[in-house]
Formats: structure tokens, C-alpha cells, sequence
């Protein structure tokens, strides 16, 4: 009897055993079968401010990586897959781009998102994007702290605020310092910034670099960017009798400042800004004689942008690019239409075909593996830096170690690369005129 | 450097001054905070700019047109929206200027974009120096432009009778019912003059500020600050609070810390809160 038992619990142990076999080949199997299988299409969801405080530069951010992103449909997609475009706003807000991220990723079921403008932003949509396995795909946020916990899906092509740190010391160093007869070491700096997370890496990156390399950096001030008088700001700095002053404002507080400034009459050999201090609203503020010989350091501005030293293909889409954003936006593609051109086009152009071909798939893994073995030299991308992702074993996971900053000249109404060399469409000059001689 | 600081201090309170006096003026009338002030301010800033840009003329030649036509736009606001309302649960007069406020910062981007606009005056580049102490002439003008205003809204209220009328409300609106005032209608004088006080400062904010859809915002929450210190519904309080916050914030920028210099400002403002929550200032003239 026992044996019988026995018996018979054998047989359908076995047979359990068979029907569990069978249900595992039909999930295996399956999965293996879709992974086989090209992805009908690639979700992208581009996540900028496009209201806000941040809407005028957020916008032309998105409108260069949707630029690439229409290009590459128009021209078969990712080895012919089509892109799905989706759009979020982040409203100038952190939680807002949170919550936007989320929705991108349960309704319209994103694989990348591209963005942010704001490192502010980048920081709070970036944990969103990891947990939900989806890849953020950085192309304007220059904060080291953004990704200061080192999640694997983060991915940016833009240089951080080191970047520019590393392009006000070579320009100091190689030029400013010889044209204003000094030495680098004895010219008076001082370095200003607003309280927002861009402005304080820049801000802290030059003082933490330049006092390293024992410049004689005379001031360090930080204001509110919601300050609504920026003269005791002007007052402190004009006290310390700067030679070259390093700003970093957001666009309002570019123009208020050098309103101030005017008004006290400070007086500098060089200004060199960032952020609004490059950007159309502050020509069209002062004229072309009242921003005349201010430098600007960020990544390239397409649009005065030496070109000969692309590929001739990167060169021609610049070009191209260049000119379809000036029709449709009314205004130049300057600094931030060039993250997003560049960036989306290491995207579509190298990493996502990349990760079709070996994965066949356009997943967090496949995608971040296929950036790890990016290698695109300088030239090959429209801001004429190259493109290589730092490993997930770096401290800087997804940073692009060949990404650079380059300084721009306001010359005759015209924001021109002036610096390095190989960019550069237009001579650098110094000192800047006085405000009595403008 | 105490000197352009102080005077810097001053034009930047009479900013607050004049925003923060038609807030006040709005609640010690009609008891609603209105958070759309700051909102207002932005529409005042986009009229200027479109003033400028159609007819050619300078800013300043706007300033009737901004300040009757914000004046207009906040009467019909407190007939439609406002009075219905009155007498509700607290929750829904606040958020009703909220949502007014959000209504109008998203229709000006949608109308407008995110672009910062400038407009220039006669005096854009005209600058006073007086023993080392600069001040550009469209801070000076600010500064005249916001004591006379402010001068005129104490003599109104003071010396006319829908100025007594206006104040009889805001002490006792039962009572003033009871006399014959038509109650309803100096709600909405108080709303139209006090988004009139906006439209002069946007006006005079203009030619230093430059015109964006967030403009107003800052002066906005300042506002809130100059009410409280200078006592609910006490105008000649909020006159004076406005250009202590704007004095205080500059020398503090200056000899303390730039980057604590708002900060500073809600400092004073929750030791307010705590320790004299009818206002700092005395009361000399009150609404309410």
C-alpha cells in the first residue's frame, strides 16, 4: 500500500515537474522571442521649462533636441525605428518636473527623457527616472550635484560647472592676464553669483580652481535671485577694485546687474558671465555699444560657432540646424539651442542605433551600455566637443569627460566664440571700455 | 558706500511701499487678501511695455492709462469674482486671488512668451551724483513718483468724503450701512484704487526692472510683509513699513550678508508675527 503511495505521489510529482518545465519555456521562450524582435518605435519625452522663470532659455533647449529628434524621423528613425515625441514642462519648478517626469513615464510609458535646463530640476527628475528604469538623458544641467548619488540611467552630455571653471582659467591664464599687462597671479578677481544651484556650482568651481592655482581672487559675493536691488551687490564689488569679475546671474538678474552697474559706475577690464549674461534679452537691453567686449562662458553658441573644425556632415546639420531654429524661434541659436542640438544628437545618432544593433532593444541597460562605449572625437558633434561617458564604477557616473566650455565675446551686437582658438569665429579683445567712453 | 546704500534702500521701499499700501488699503476695506497683487503688478508692467511699444511715447506718459485701467480691471474683479465670495468661508475668499493670481501669471505667458522685454525712458541714462552717492534718475523718479502717490491716497482718505466713506467702512461696515453708505460700492473703489496703486508702481518699476512674466512676484510676497508690519489696514503704516523693509535689506546686504538679505526680510516679518502682531508702526491714520 505504501509502495502504491508512494508510487502514484512520484507520477504526479512528475508530472507537476513537467507542467512546471512547460510553463517556464513559455515565459522564457517568449521573452527571449520579443527580445529578438526590433522595437516598433522609441518613446522619448523632452522635459524642459517651457513656462516660468526658466521658460525663455528652457525653450530653446527643447526646440534644439526636437529639431534633431524631427531630423532623425525624417531621415528613418533610429535604423528604422521611429521616435514618438512626448512633451512635458517642468514649469522653472523641481517638484513640477518630478511630477511631469512621473507622468511622461506612466502615460505616455517614456524609454529616455531628455532634459532639463535647470540642475535644480535634473536633481529632483532624476531619482524618478531610476526608480522607474527609465533613462534621463541630461543636456543642460551643469551642477556636479545632480547626480551626486550616482544613479546608473544618468546620462549628460553638457560639461559640468568645472568645465567652465577650466575655460575662465586657460582664457585668464593665456590671454587676459598678457592683454591687461599683468600677471595672471596679480590680476584682482572677483567672482559673483546668484544663490540658484547653476550659478552656485559655476560660482564655487572658478573660486575652488582659481584660489588652487593661486589667483588672486579679491571677492567672492552671492546674492538672492530674487533680490530686487542688486546695488549693495555692485557697491561690495566695486570696493574691492576688480580687474575681472566672473558672474553668474539667471537672465533677469544679468540685466538688472548691469543696470547697477552702469548706474554706480563700475568700471572692469573684463566681465565674464554666464547664463543671461549671453542671451538675447541682454543685448536687446543695453544695445550693441552697452554690452560691447562682455564675455560669456557656456558651452558653444551654434550660431557664431567656427565650423571648420567639424566633420563635414556635423558641419552641414549645423548649419542646417542653425538656421531652421533662428526661422522658427525668431532669435539666433545661441548657447542653449546648441546643448540641446548636440546632446540629442549623440542620442540618435550613436548611442540609441548602438544600442538597436547590439541589444535590439532600447531599455535603461542597453542604452547605458551602449554609451559606455561612446567615442566620438572632437568635431563629431555640433558643439565641437567629443563625446565619452565616465562608468558606472566613476564617481561621476554618465558624465562626458570630453565635454568643454568656451568663451564668447559680445562684438558688434553679436555673441562670438572667441575662445579656444579652433572654435573661435572673432579675435578677443581687452580691456573693456569704460562706461563714460561707451 | 552707506549712502547709496541707504538711498538705494529707500527707492526699493517705496516700491514696497506703494504695493504693499494698496494691499493694505484692499484689506483693511474689505477684509479679503488679495494675492493676486503681485500678478497685478506683471499686468501694470505688460500694459507699460505695450503703451511704449504702440504709441512711441516715454513709460511715464502710461501712467494714467496703467493705473485706470488696472483700477477698472480690479473693480470689475471685485463686482464678479470678489463680492460673491463675501461672507463665505474664509478658505474661499483666500483661494479665489490665488486663483486669480495663477490665471493671470499663465495668461501673460501664454500671451506674451518668457522673453524679457526693456523699455527706455528720457532719463534711462541720466544718473545724480551727490558727495560719491549715485542714484539713477529712474530710481529718483520712483522714489518722487511713490511719496507722491502715497502723499495723495493720505489726503484722499483723509480730506474727501468717499475717502471718509471708504474709512467708515473699513471701521464699522455694519454701521456705515446703517448710514447710508452704499456699502458694495466702496468695496470696489477700494479694490479699483488699490490695484490703481499697483498700476503706478508697475509703471514706475518698468524702466529699472524690465518686463517678465514673474516681475511682480517678488513684490508680491513683500507685500504681504509690509502689511504686517505696518498694521492691518494702517496705510500710513504700510508707507513707512515699505521703506524700513527696502532700508533694511540694502544695509544688511551690504554690511552683513548679500545672500541673507531676502531672508532677513521673513525673519522680521515672523518676529513680527510673534511679538506684535497688530504692526510695528503706530497708528496715526487708519483705514480700519
Amino acid at each position: 500500500m505504501l509502495r502504491k503511495v508512494i508510487t502514484v505521489k512520484s507520477k504526479v510529482s512528475r508530472i507537476f515537474a513537467l507542467i512546471a518545465v512547460i510553463a517556464l519555456a513559455f515565459t522564457v521562450v517568449p521573452s527571449s522571442m520579443a527580445a529578438s524582435a526590433k522595437p516598433k518605435e522609441v518613446r522619448i519625452g523632452l522635459l524642459f521649462p517651457t513656462t516660468g522663470a526658466f521658460a525663455l532659455l528652457g525653450t530653446d533647449q527643447m526646440t534644439g533636441a526636437e529639431m534633431v529628434l524631427k531630423w532623425a524621423n525624417a531621415n528613418g528613425g533610429i535604423n528604422g525605428v521611429p521616435i514618438k515625441i512626448f512633451y512635458g514642462d517642468s514649469k522653472s519648478n523641481a517638484a513640477e518636473g518630478a511630477t511631469a517626469a512621473q507622468r511622461m513615464i506612466d502615460n505616455d510609458k517614456v524609454d529616455i527623457i531628455i532634459g532639463s535646463y535647470s540642475s535644480g530640476i535634473a536633481q529632483a527628475v532624476m531619482p524618478v527616472a531610476q526608480r522607474n528604469n527609465v533613462i534621463l538623458w541630461e543636456v543642460g544641467a551643469v551642477s556636479p550635484t545632480v547626480n551626486s548619488q550616482g544613479y546608473s540611467n544618468f546620462l549628460r552630455t553638457v560639461g559640468v560647472s568645472k568645465t567652465y571653471a577650466a575655460a575662465d582659467y586657460d582664457f585668464v591664464t593665456k590671454f587676459l592676464a598678457k592683454k591687461l599687462g599683468k600677471k595672471a597671479t596679480d590680476l584682482r578677481i572677483a567672482i559673483a553669483n546668484n544663490n540658484g544651484a547653476f550659478a552656485s556650482s559655476v560660482g564655487d568651481a572658478v573660486n575652488t580652481l582659481f584660489l588652487s592655482k593661486g589667483l588672486n581672487v579679491v571677492a567672492k559675493e552671492v546674492y538672492p535671485s530674487t533680490s530686487t536691488d542688486l546695488t549693495p551687490l555692485v557697491l561690495k564689488l566695486k570696493a574691492a577694485t576688480p580687474d575681472v569679475l566672473f558672474l553668474t546671474p539667471d537672465a533677469p538678474d544679468s540685466l538688472l546687474f548691469w543696470k547697477t552697474a552702469k548706474t554706480q559706475d563700475f568700471n572692469l577690464s573684463a566681465l565674464v558671465g554666464s547664463s543671461g549674461i549671453g542671451g538675447a534679452g541682454f543685448v536687446a537691453a543695453f544695445g550693441a555699444t552697452g554690452v560691447e567686449g562682455v564675455y560669456d562662458v557656456e558651452a558653444p553658441a551654434l550660431a557664431s560657432m567656427n565650423t571648420s573644425g567639424l566633420k563635414p556632415r556635423v558641419a552641414d546639420l549645423t548649419a542646417q540646424w542653425v538656421k531652421e531654429f533662428a526661422t522658427a524661434m525668431g532669435h539666433p541659436c545661441a548657447v542653449h539651442c546648441g546643448d540641446g542640438i548636440g546632446g540629442a544628437y549623440t542620442l540618435v545618432t550613436d548611442v540609441l542605433p548602438r544600442a538597436l544593433r547590439s541589444s535590439n532593444s532600447f531599455s535603461a541597460a542597453a542604452i547605458i551600455t551602449s554609451a559606455s562605449k561612446t567615442n566620438i572625437q572632437d568635431g563629431g558633434t555640433p558643439q565641437g566637443f567629443g563625446v565619452q561617458f565616465t562608468g558606472t564604477n566613476s564617481a561621476t557616473v554618465g558624465e562626458n569627460i570630453k565635454a568643454k566650455s568656451v568663451i564668447m565675446q559680445w562684438q558688434g551686437g553679436a555673441l562670438k566664440v572667441v575662445w579656444p582658438a579652433s572654435l573661435s569665429t572673432s579675435t578677443p579683445f581687452a580691456p573693456m571700455k569704460t562706461w563714460d567712453q561707451r | 558706500m552707506f549712502g547709496s546704500a541707504l538711498i538705494s534702500g529707500l527707492v526699493i521701499g517705496g516700491f514696497y511701499s506703494l504695493v504693499g499700501a494698496g494691499l493694505n488699503l484692499i484689506f483693511g476695506v474689505i477684509k479679503i487678501i488679495n494675492f493676486a497683487q503681485g500678478a497685478m503688478l506683471t499686468i501694470g508692467a505688460y500694459l507699460t511695455y505695450w503703451f511704449v511699444i504702440t504709441t512711441k511715447l516715454d513709460p511715464y506718459l502710461a501712467l494714467p492709462f496703467v493705473a485706470i485701467t488696472l483700477a477698472l480691471f480690479g473693480f470689475i474683479i471685485q463686482k464678479t469674482l470678489i463680492n460673491r465670495v463675501l461672507g463665505q468661508e474664509r478658505t474661499s475668499q483666500l483661494l479665489i486671488t490665488f486663483g486669480i493670481a495663477l490665471a493671470i501669471q499663465n495668461t501673460t505667458l501664454a500671451l506674451w512668451g518668457p522673453d524679457i522685454r526693456s523699455v527706455n525712458t528720457f532719463i534711462s541714462d541720466k544718473t545724480f551724483e551727490v558727495s560719491g552717492i549715485r542714484v539713477g534718475a529712474t530710481a529718483a523718479m520712483a522714489l518722487l513718483g511713490a511719496l507722491i502717490v502715497l502723499l495723495g491716497l493720505f489726503l484722499f482718505l483723509s480730506h474727501t468724503r468717499l475717502g471718509t466713506a471708504i474709512r467708515a467702512v473699513a471701521q464699522q461696515s455694519d454701521s456705515a450701512l446703517l448710514s447710508g453708505i452704499d456699502v458694495k460700492k466702496v468695496y470696489a473703489i477700494a479694490f479699483a484704487l488699490g490695484s490703481g496703486l499697483v498700476g503706478v508702481a508697475a509703471v514706475l518699476i518698468v524702466p529699472i526692472y524690465d518686463v517678465y512674466p514673474l516681475v511682480g512676484e517678488h513684490f508680491g510676497i513683500i507685500a504681504f510683509i509690509v502689511v504686517v508690519l505696518g498694521g492691518l489696514g494702517n496705510i500710513q503704516g504700510a508707507a513707512i513699513a515699505g521703506v524700513f523693509l527696502g532700508v533694511v535689506q540694502n544695509l544688511f546686504a551690504v554690511y552683513v550678508s548679500d545672500a541673507l538679505s531676502t531672508a532677513i526680510l521673513f525673519f522680521i516679518f515672523l518676529i513680527t508675527l510673534l511679538f506684535r502682531p497688530q504692526g510695528i508702526f503706530v497708528r496715526k491714520m487708519r483705514v480700519s
